[in-house]
């Protein structure tokens, strides 16, 4: 959802052009997203784990060292929140079901073993 | 300049790789419900998962032989758990969980060693993805965990207690465990966005990447993992 929400603030360049098909796969194309197909083959390969020595420079030269650093970081830090939202029962924010529900439809999200539905926050 | 990423062969900014090298510390400190040797181990067991052959989910990794180390301090219930985290996340259910916890581990032992594997994961993700080997693990301090249930902890929202704190429901998994929220904290402050630009500032940027290609990579993981979250 923030992907969809940070589409819209972005500049003219992007703005509007999101598609979530570079989610679901690499093949998709960039998706309205500056190296959107790189970016998201990159984060296939990290979970595979196979095919990253030739990539990493395809990386630096597309988006720099930094950019190389910062998007492992985030490859990481998403292998660290599933599972602490999948092993903990982390259900949907209330305030997200509603806003997320086309986007879950789109990527089949509702399919997963790991749905979980919001729960009402205690008084 | 940091040393702790000394063989990488980019540049790693200092507040990412002092966050790792503070992860890397605290795993070899006591918790709150784990020494630091049983803590040690479950990353241990986390190094085994991702580098075994692959096996269904609902397979024990400790009903196979020389798979795990099952002298080690860790019970056979934690074991399997740090499997199926490490493996197999997207498939867990609350029957799972109960059944976990029913195998004798406390909600908030297993709340913690959520936390652990969870960055135990990170780090050799990030270790994998960057071309260098998983940091070694420090020796295992002294000391024993407390042991003391927070206040006010209950299970109301997840399947695991939790603190009664404001926010979102990702941000609430850990805290009735403060060593493990911590950790969390303190890793997603320094690989992601900061929780007061994570709405209020949907263009924030480190300078490397957007915000559309911080979000795409966020997303296009969780997917691969399968996390409905």
């Amino acid at each position: 959802m923030l992907l969809g929400l940070s589409s819209l603030h972005d500049d003219a360049e992007t703005e509007g052009r999101l598609e979530l098909s570079t989610v679901a796969t690499s093949e998709a194309g960039d998706g309205g997203v500056r190296h959107g197909a790189l970016l998201s083959r990159f984060a296939e390969l990290v979970h595979e784990r196979a095919g990253l020595d030739d990539t990493r420079p395809e990386m630096v030269d597309a988006l720099g060292e930094e950019g190389l650093v910062d998007a492992a970081a985030i490859c990481a830090n998403f292998n660290m929140m599933v599972r602490i939202a999948d092993g903990t029962g982390t259900p949907l924010d209330e305030g997200t079901v509603a806003p997320s529900a086309e986007l879950r439809d789109d990527l089949g999200l509702d399919e997963l073993t790991s749905r979980r539905v919001a729960q009402s926050q205690p008084t | 300049m940091s040393t702790f990423y000394a063989d990488a062969s980019v540049s790693i900014r200092d507040d990412l790789a002092e966050a790792h090298r503070l992860t890397v510390e605290g795993w070899a400190r006591p918790g709150n419900w784990w020494s630091a040797a049983e803590r040690l181990a479950m990353i241990d067991e986390v190094r085994r998962a991702r580098t075994s052959d692959e096996m269904p989910p609902w397979v024990r990794a400790t009903t196979i032989d020389g798979l795990t180390d099952r002298a080690g301090p860790l019970p056979e219930a934690a074991i399997d758990a740090v499997w199926r985290l490490t493996n197999h996340p997207g498939t867990l259910t609350e029957d799972w969980y109960r059944e976990t916890i029913a195998r004798g581990l406390r909600p908030e032992a297993y709340v913690e060693l959520v936390g652990v594997v969870a960055t135990a994961n990170c780090l050799d993700v990030f270790a994998d993805a960057i071309g260098v080997d998983s940091r070694p693990l420090p020796a295992a301090a002294e000391g024993e965990p407390d042991q003391t249930t927070m206040p006010g902890v209950a299970v109301s929202t997840h399947w695991v207690p939790t603190a009664p704190v404001k926010g979102a429901n990702v941000g609430k998994a850990l805290t009735s465990v403060p060593v493990a929220a911590e950790a969390w904290r303190r890793l997603s402050d320094a690989q992601y966005v900061p929780p007061e630009a994570l709405i209020k500032d949907l263009a924030w940027s480190r300078g490397a990447l957007d915000r559309m290609q911080v979000e795409l990579l966020a997303a296009r993981t969780s997917l691969l993992n399968e996390c409905f979250y």
